[in-house]
């Protein structure tokens, strides 16, 4: 506390300054500002920084200032740097901002998608993952749909990638869990989900310059495979074919790996290493959004719509074909909407959802992350709670919910 | 090669060049934020509580973002802007703000406190002083609490309560005095130092 002397001029000696001590005392366990209070004005803030970064010069006009230079480097630098109040640190836990997202706390002036990403980033910046050790487990409990079925979907990865866990079918009542053994598939995409320390160590090592990061991650064929192969297992998969909708079981064709990713191969795939890797190192977390930035055609939908665990969200949206070739020479053409689903007060990633549109129906299948976090027993949440079922929601339809 | 930069980063700048940074880079301004939000947040949390000291600081610093072109550069350090800022957004909340005191004085529970103690137990814990002070600073005018708390709670010194508030020197004094007054005089015989003891005058 600071003397009062030189700051008070009451006429009162230093010995009557009790009032003021006592003042200081009133109201004086008012703890600091955790994560979650200081979150959601400081998202406030950089959305409406970078909703005016967007529109060219400050509408706040020229001052005398403006002879200081811009150099982008440290226009970046600025952006990533400005970092240091917000989330606390510690266990990586749930999703910043929880499921309180609403329209209202959502409702500070129109969003673009630059902004929207400028703000995801930065809540990914601060949001401080935690490098599990071998005897931990990293939980990621998420509601997965298909055709707006919903069921649970939680798992706990040892941080050694030796063991998996994942609740006892049913779940309703019987949150027994279950240990077995890991896939046995480790490359690609299981290496990521089911490998967390190897795949932290392997993100840690990727660039953070979002052209770079982005030219990388659609050429590593260990973040490419992902986008082909998370949607279309191999020997599973279904489409339009000579005007009908058929499922194949097999077989299927390896994906075709093209030379480049198109911008919604890109989105694609950004989006399903979102979904699949709960544990990313903060800043290449916040660095994929600035990836997401530079692909072309995203759009921020303007509608309110909830994800698949009945929550509000800021969407991300982008349309394309996809075209599956068959081992008999023939080929499955699908026109897909991919949504990117981001925690409208936080901009924290939520989940995502794509749409198969076929025969003027909607095929949807879609995953809402309920929480994400390293823990010292599989079955349990940060904190050490057990893992309990929850309501689900059931999705309404697709789009404009 | 890496080109060097051309400028510091924005750490490395004091309040006044941050802001006029920020009038060419708007992202510049988040490091503001970072410097003061926590500040000001525990600043309005003592005033408002848990949920308006949330919206209060995000609102202030939306306002300052698009009013800082008119920033006075020759004032380096901004946090009495800000908390001038928030003094009125504060008072929008005046009629809560006030109907706390009064329940504290009335009761011995502090409804505000009561955002962030985990218990009743913490909400009422001993100190003598409480009630009375309460009572007091439900009592004062806006203007004389937003110098008082400012001058308590916010460790301002005269002239930044001044420049907070947009107010000459001698006012922030005079309203003090008045304002310390009513606090003395409401603490009467009670040690406001010493929670369960009598007081020790010195």
């Amino acid at each position: 506390m600071n003397d009062l002397d030189d700051r008070t001029d009451s006429g009162a000696s230093r010995a009557d300054d009790t009032d003021l001590t006592a003042l200081r005392a009133l109201r004086g366990d008012a703890p600091q500002a955790g994560a979650a209070a200081l979150a959601a004005g400081r998202w406030r803030l950089t959305a409406a920084a970078a909703q005016e970064s967007q529109a060219g010069p400050a509408r706040a006009g020229r001052t005398r200032w403006n002879w200081l230079p811009v150099h982008p480097v440290a226009r970046r630098a600025l952006l990533a740097g400005a970092t240091a109040a917000a989330l606390a640190a510690g266990v990586l836990v749930a999703l910043p901002g929880g499921g309180s997202g609403t329209r209202d706390q959502a409702s500070h002036g129109p969003e673009t998608v630059a902004t929207v990403l400028a703000a995801a980033a930065a809540t990914a910046q601060n949001t401080p993952a935690v490098r599990p050790r071998p005897e931990q487990w990293v939980l990621h409990d998420e509601v997965g749909c298909m055709n707006r079925k919903c069921g649970y979907n939680p798992t706990w990865v040892h941080g050694a990638g030796d063991l998996w866990a994942a609740p006892r079918e049913p779940v309703a009542f019987t949150p027994k869990i279950d240990m077995e053994k890991s896939f046995p598939d480790r490359s690609g995409r299981a290496q990521l989900r089911f490998e967390p320390i190897a795949a932290y160590d392997t993100l840690s090592r990727l660039p953070t310059e979002p052209h770079a990061l982005l030219r990388r991650i659609s050429t590593d064929p260990r973040f490419r495979a992902a986008t082909i192969a998370a949607q279309f297992p191999t020997g599973l998969t279904s489409g339009v074919r000579n005007g009908e909708r058929v499922t194949v079981l097999a077989p299927v064709k390896p994906p075709p790996v093209p030379a480049t990713l198109t911008p919604s191969q890109q989105f694609t795939n950004i989006v399903e290493l979102l979904h699949e890797m709960p544990v990313i190192p903060a800043r290449i977390d916040a660095a994929l959004y600035r990836a997401l930035a530079l692909i072309p055609g995203l759009r921020l939908l303007g509608e309110p719509m909830d994800d698949a665990y009945g929550r509000p969200s800021t969407t991300l949206v982008m349309d394309y074909a996809f075209t599956l070739h068959l081992s008999d020479g023939g080929k499955i053409v699908n026109h897909f909407t991919q949504y990117l689903f981001l925690n409208p007060r936080t901009y924290a990633y939520q989940g995502s959802l794509a749409v198969s549109h076929d025969q003027g129906k909607d095929w949807p299948w879609e995953y809402a992350r309920r929480a994400v976090g390293v823990t010292d027993t599989a079955g349990t949440l940060p904190g050490g709670a057990l893992w309990r079922p929850y309501p689900l929601a059931v999705p309404g339809p697709v789009p404009g919910r | 090669m890496i080109a060097p930069l051309e400028h510091p980063p924005a750490g490395a700048l004091d309040d006044a060049d941050l802001i006029a940074r920020s009038t060419a880079e708007p992202e510049a301004f988040a490091e503001l934020y970072d410097r003061h939000a926590a500040g000001l947040h525990r600043y309005v949390l003592r005033r408002l509580g848990a949920g308006p000291a949330d919206d209060v600081v995000g609102e202030t610093f939306l306002i300052a973002f698009r009013e800082r072109a008119r920033y006075d550069a020759a004032r380096r350090e901004a946090r009495p802007w800000l908390y001038g800022i928030a003094a009125r957004l504060i008072g929008r909340h005046r009629r809560s703000e006030v109907r706390a005191y009064r329940a504290l004085a009335r009761t011995g529970v502090d409804p505000v406190a009561a955002s962030w103690a985990d218990s009743v137990e913490g909400q009422v814990a001993a100190q003598a002083a409480r009630v009375p002070l309460a009572a007091a600073l439900g009592a004062l005018s806006d203007g004389d609490r937003h110098v008082l708390l400012l001058v308590a709670w916010a460790d301002f010194s005269y002239d930044e309560v001044a420049t907070a508030l947009g107010i000459p020197l001698g006012t922030v004094r005079s309203r003090l005095n008045r304002a310390r007054k009513k606090m003395r005089a409401a603490l009467g015989g009670v040690d406001p130092t010493q929670p369960t003891e009598p007081e020790d005058q010195r």
